[in-house]
């Protein structure tokens, strides 16, 4: 989607928020003396689609309208003030943890609006003490704080579905918009993408691999912004690369896939389709892989939203063998640039495509020169680097990892980093999931006939 | 990254204005212009919003009106049959239309009133609404608000087409009162949200000798130029004392003449009678029943018309069907 066009339904959906807000759910006498607040709600919810930035944004503009309107009667800027903060908390976690996924799922989004929507509650609430305002006081805190709060909670996924489906709307162009931007790439439905990225993998030519997931990448660049146009450019570079990676040996790729990638690369391919929906069901928790096969787990406000945020499109391809999504951190982001580009040897290309790419690969390879904060980079480079060798000998290891490498087998031949991903895998294969890796990756052809792995594609929201 | 510093720049930069703002706004005394900014992007807005939510919004109150309130099975009986009845729009039209002949018989007492809708409303803590009618309409601040019922807040401000009203039950909210019979002088001030159930205002008296039993009437007390509270409107009646001994004022709680939750119709008082009118539009100290039963307000303004809260339900009902 276009940013404009996203602003401008970000604004709408506010505006539209805010007097909904103020002329039926503030007037409606809800049991228990409090009421939801939607504009609250639609905040984190955007944050959490659009990133922090966006967060920031309308969390701010959302605020100061709802300030402003009539009937308020508190000092104006008090809500500008928190929802502006809860905006970027919520966009802030979302960046963080989707870097590391492919998309939240609807519970992590859930638990992050109903989150954004406490801390607002409480943070409102603390801001009326701190100005004295006769009316917060404790009793009516007490009073209101628990009651508001739970119906927020309620409310969260209805506010989250709409605020989805009314992203969505802009959506539709956005798909239509991009072929123009990125012609040969961009053409390709994403579906048809994912499928053919499937059969290559089967075929075991490893260059294939990563364009189909280059493919798979702008189609998410295409829904997070319109600079996808820029970024099929950046991409393309990764391809070359990506043959290097694969030439360059597993150790230098990084141990978990490298091994994976030419000793049975069919097999893993498989498994990246599986394990995308094992990922979705790790991410939230073990016990919700179900959510994973089923829409309901997949997030509410779709993949396409997420992709659009500059820095998703690299980190949605590593969103398949990543980690738990709460787990996640920006810290963690980077140092898995640090160990990925820095010292697993793929240099500046295992960054982002377009421009951001670039710059994020500039800032990785000086805080590669610096000896800034090496150590977790360095412990994990040359902890994969150890584990692949290791994997290999034992089986067991490389299993794992092979299981949790379909995807990143892909993701390494593009260039990126895979020391971080492989400690996810490691991370994964601890759950359990380990076993099912092995099964997979004996069987690799059986399961590449599947077209499951399209379909998933699909209805993973990336439209 | 590089992101992350420009995001963290434009938070930074939106904190700043957003306690610049609160800042100004706490200068001001809540009156910035920014306010009335807003109010002139909003207010028509709102006025069409209410255009179109009023239905749904009449309904939602009908039905949870009267859920903060404990009622006899007869009463919740009844109340259910008066809503479904209610349901029906030309019902909702019907109760629009009582609480307008209430306010016009408070105009016959030489009220001079100015109708207006409730058209939003504030959550969280305070207790504020927005009415449709602005200084276009010849509403001032601190002019009073009432309704059928008796007194519903105070204008504090002001913009062409809308004005916004402290409600009394709002914690910040202080009304000059006195006592019906007795004429003993006191205050009476909004709870807000601290206390959970129905709204009861808080009435000290000045005088620690006076006298109080649950039953008296409050009505609002003379001010100067009537502003901000014209005299003689009801506000409540005393429902508990609270003895303190050894304290410089009497209080006791006095439950609302009004439903703040279910206001539909309200009155600005413009101007003001002559005499003073404040016997003649005392309610009959009806039991709170009445004010839960319809999702208007349904005091009544004389005594003779005491029986139309039990009697238009019963109408409506077999209008319904």
């Amino acid at each position: 989607m276009v940013p404009e066009v996203r602003a401008l339904i970000s604004v709408v959906v506010v505006a539209f928020t805010v007097v909904l807000q103020l002329t039926v759910v503030d007037r409606i006498a809800f049991p228990g003396g409090a009421g939801p607040n939607l504009v609250l709600l639609v905040v984190a919810a955007l944050a959490l689609a659009g990133g922090p930035m966006a967060g920031v944004l309308t969390g701010f503009l959302a605020g100061l309208a709802l300030d402003v309107a009539p009937p308020g009667s508190h000092f104006v800027g008090q809500n500008a003030l928190v929802f502006c903060l809860v905006g970027y908390a919520c966009g802030l976690l979302a960046e963080e943890t989707s870097d590391s996924e492919q998309g939240h799922t609807a519970l992590f989004e859930i638990v992050v609006t109903a989150a954004g929507a406490v801390l607002g509650e409480a943070l409102l609430a603390l801001l009326g003490v701190m100005l004295s305002d006769p009316r917060v006081t404790w009793p009516a805190i007490r009073h209101v704080l628990p009651v508001a709060v739970a119906y927020d909670v309620v409310l969260c996924p209805f506010v989250l579905y709409a605020v989805a489906s009314a992203l969505r709307l802009g959506g539709a162009p956005r798909e239509a918009r991009r072929p123009g931007l990125s012609p040969s790439q961009a053409r390709t439905p994403v579906p048809s993408t994912s499928q053919g990225a499937i059969r290559q993998l089967p075929g075991g030519s490893a260059p294939r691999l990563r364009l189909s997931d280059r493919d798979k990448g702008t189609a998410s660049i295409g829904g997070l912004r319109g600079p996808g146009s820029i970024r099929p450019t950046a991409r393309r570079e990764p391809q070359l690369k990506l043959g290097r990676p694969g030439q360059r040996t597993p150790v230098s790729v990084g141990a978990a896939f490298a091994p994976a990638a030419f000793g049975a690369g069919a097999a893993r391919v498989k498994f990246g389709g599986r394990r995308r929906e094992g990922v979705f069901g790790g991410s939230t928790g073990l016990g919700i892989s179900r959510f994973g096969s089923s829409n309901m787990g997949r997030s509410l406000l779709g993949g396409s939203v997420f992709s659009r945020r500059p820095s998703s499109p690299v980190s949605r391809q590593a969103v398949f063998g990543r980690p738990a999504a709460l787990g996640m951190s920006s810290p963690f982001r980077r140092r898995r640039d640090l160990a990925g580009g820095g010292l697993a040897g793929s240099a500046p290309r295992f960054s982002r495509g377009g421009s951001r790419a670039r710059l994020s690969a500039l800032t990785a390879s000086l805080r590669r020169s610096a000896p800034k904060s090496p150590g977790r980079g360095w412990l994990r480079g040359v902890s994969s680097r150890s584990g692949s060798p290791r994997g290999n000998t034992l089986g067991g290891a490389s299993m794992r990892r092979r299981a949790f490498g379909g995807r990143r087998t892909g993701r390494s031949l593009a260039g990126r980093g895979s020391a971080g991903r492989s400690l996810s895998g490691r991370g994964f294969a601890r759950r359990g999931f380990s076993g099912r890796g092995l099964s997979v990756s004996r069987t690799p052809r059986l399961r590449m006939p599947r077209p499951k792995t399209g379909r998933k594609w699909r209805t993973g929201g990336y439209r | 990254m590089h992101d992350n510093r420009r995001t963290r720049l434009v938070l930074g930069v939106l904190l700043i204005i957003a306690i610049a703002l609160i800042t100004l706004d706490f200068k001001d005394g809540g009156a910035s212009p920014a306010r009335r900014l807003g109010a002139n992007i909003f207010g028509p807005v709102e006025r069409a919003a209410h255009d179109v939510t009023d239905p749904v919004a009449s309904v939602f109150d009908s039905i949870t009106g009267g859920t903060s309130t404990q009622g006899t099975i007869a009463s919740l009986q009844r109340q259910n049959a008066e809503l479904r009845a209610e349901l029906s729009a030309a019902q909702l039209n019907k109760a629009a239309s009582k609480q307008l002949a209430q306010l016009l018989q408070l105009d016959a007492g030489g009220y001079k009133i100015v109708a207006a809708n409730v058209i939003a409303a504030d959550g969280g803590f305070s207790d504020t609404v927005t009415l449709d009618v602005g200084s276009d309409d010849g509403i001032k601040p601190d002019e009073t608000v009432l309704n059928g019922s008796g007194f519903v807040g105070l204008v504090t401000q002001v913009s062409s087409s809308t004005s916004t009203v402290l409600l009394a039950s709002d914690a910040s909210a202080v009304v000059g009162v006195e006592l019906a019979g007795s004429g003993e002088i006191g205050a009476v001030s909004g709870t807000g949200k601290s206390l959970s159930g129905s709204a009861l205002l808080r009435l000290s008296l000045f005088d620690a000798n006076a006298v109080l039993h649950p039953g008296q009437q409050v009505v609002t007390y003379a001010s100067v130029g009537d502003k901000p509270q014209v005299p003689g409107v009801p506000v409540g009646t005393i429902v508990s004392v609270n003895s303190s001994a050894g304290g410089l004022t009497q209080t006791a709680m006095v439950r609302p003449a009004v439903s703040f939750t279910s206001l539909g119709v309200v009155g600005v008082v413009v101007q003001v009678p002559r005499h003073n009118p404040r016997i003649a539009i005392l309610p009959q100290p009806v039991p709170t029943v009445t004010v839960t039963a319809t999702p208007g307000p349904s005091g009544t303004v004389s005594p003779s018309s005491s029986a139309t809260p039990s009697s238009s339900p019963t109408a409506s009902a077999s209008g319904g069907p």
